[in-house]
């Protein structure tokens, strides 16, 4: 494993952390329990407190508007060097709301000597720097604490079986999936009915900056110039809706601004003695004016069961008029659950060419971060 | 003439009749003498991976940072509820996580709804 330095106190190692909504408590704000009482009062009653309960438990507590339910921001960390890519990232999230900023830079074969991604002039060399803010909302099938849709159907259960919750049955709609038996299916459909998925709202924006300094000769004389320093960047927005049937649609917006090095070219200059002649490779021209892409996209993901989904992307770069359609469909299952790989079919309107290949990443999310 | 004692007497068979047990009577004692029960107070911990998870504690919802969240209880028998989405074929998990007599946990694979709900009973002690 590659050592990572990092002389920027931010760039800890951290992982980007998996989408995740805020909580029915963030959206909501205080709203009254059956105590009376603000749910982000002090003392949160048990479950089996009736009115009288909630009364002497708002009495006892000195319950007031102040939140006991702690909210502190969660930080994540984590570094990577797969695929010869090493990546620090630090996560906060905060309700429904994901920040993330890291760094990520090409590495050679080389994993003998540690790499440093930024100091304290900022980014190094070759080193991408990147951010995200990520929002996201889910609006539940069922409206309030979903206790009061299973109370009754695990009373029943318990009722028809003799069993025990906890010991012998899991109170859960994904555990009377799997129980073949007439009450576990009754208790099944009944909690399916009850309780849909909903929806789930998100929209984020995705930002870059890579900084380099070019090296190049002039290509009248063949002689080394000053270094120009460059920063290609790039910012893209996106939003979505999960819908209940596993459906995703993803808008995204991208601008980038990306500068590249000219043409490499062997260039040979006469040795010092005899008529013999040295060569090395270099770059002709300074990187003149960047690449400027506006890019638009639109992503329908659908899953099918565990076993299959696919995700037909259509790309449109605004400035040359080029559409792009990309077709993953995904076949390969992890080791550990979730799909992570199949063949993509594409097509690009300006070359009129018919893509197909094989791809293995990472596993297939609900929520499209960028 | 009612004395303090007689009056408190009759409010607990009075609850006891309302279905009060536990840690309300000891809610209720406390009161009687004049005592705080804040110090009966156990911060329960629960930390839910999922892609997107919303839960309650005894049908208060419960804010979660990063699936992480906590909440003050007074000791006796409680619930929390939850609703966890993801990716088909991937895992989640629900654990409480604190106090230690409350620790437990449930989790599975989405099936193909990608949707899971249920609760985990638990007893935190005084």
């Amino acid at each position: 494993m590659r050592r990572i330095v990092f002389l920027l106190g931010i760039l800890a190692l951290a992982p980007c952390a998996a989408a995740q909504t805020g909580s029915q408590a963030a959206q909501t704000g205080s709203q009254p329990d059956r105590s009376g009482r603000s749910s982000s009062g002090t003392t949160i009653g048990s479950e089996d407190a009736d009115n009288i309960t909630g009364h002497v438990l708002a009495v006892a507590s000195g319950a007031n508007a102040s939140s006991s339910v702690k909210a502190a921001p969660v930080i994540s960390l984590e570094g990577t060097t797969e695929d010869k890519v090493v990546k620090a990232q630090i996560g906060v999230q905060y309700h429904g709301f994901t920040f993330t900023a890291g760094a990520k830079a090409n590495v050679g074969d080389d994993t003998s000597q540690p790499v440093t991604l930024a100091n304290l002039d900022g980014l190094r060399n070759k080193t991408t720097g990147e951010f995200g803010l990520l929002w996201s909302k889910w609006i539940a099938g069922y409206s309030g604490d979903v206790n009061k849709v299973l109370d009754p159907v695990c009373a029943q259960y318990a009722k028809e079986t003799g069993r025990t919750e906890g010991d012998q049955f899991k109170c859960r709609l994904g555990w009377f999936r799997t129980d073949r038996s007439a009450a576990g299916q009754a208790a099944y459909k009944e909690l399916v009915e009850a309780l849909p998925p909903g929806r789930i709202f998100f929209a984020g924006i995705n930002g870059s900056l890579a900084p380099e300094s070019f090296t190049f000769v002039s290509a009248d004389t063949l002689v080394e110039q000053p270094k120009e320093k460059h920063t290609s960047r790039s910012l893209s927005g996106v939003a979505g809706v999960a819908f209940k049937t596993n459906t995703v649609t993803t808008f995204s917006y991208t601008y980038e601004v990306a500068y590249k090095a000219g043409d490499k070219a062997d260039v040979c200059s006469p040795a010092a003695s005899g008529g013999s002649v040295k060569c090395s490779q270099a770059v002709i021209g300074p990187p003149g004016d960047p690449d400027r892409t506006n890019r638009l996209s639109f992503e329908v993901k659908q899953f099918f069961g565990t076993n299959f989904a696919f995700a037909p992307k259509f790309n449109w770069d605004v400035d040359d008029s080029i559409v792009g359609i990309e077709l993953p469909i995904y076949l390969l299952q992890a080791k550990d659950g979730g799909l992570t790989g199949g063949v993509t079919l594409g097509w690009r309107s300006d070359t009129k060419a018919f893509t197909a290949s094989a791809f293995v990443g990472p596993v297939l999310k609900l929520i499209t971060k960028q | 003439m009612a004395t303090p004692g007689d009056k408190k007497s009759a409010a607990l068979k009075m609850l006891k009749k309302a279905g009060a047990s536990g840690h309300q009577f000891l809610v209720l004692d406390a009161l009687a003498a004049d005592k705080s029960v804040a110090d009966s107070e156990e911060t329960v911990e629960v930390e839910i991976d999922a892609e997107a998870s919303l839960a309650w504690l005894n049908g208060v919802p419960l804010t979660l940072n990063g699936g992480k969240g906590s909440a003050d209880v007074l000791p006796g028998n409680h619930v929390l509820s939850f609703e966890v989405r993801g990716a088909p074929g991937t895992s989640w998990s629900v654990k409480i996580t604190a106090p230690p007599e409350a620790k437990s946990e449930d989790g599975d694979k989405f099936d193909g709804t990608g949707f899971d709900a249920g609760r985990i009973k638990f007893v935190v002690k005084p």
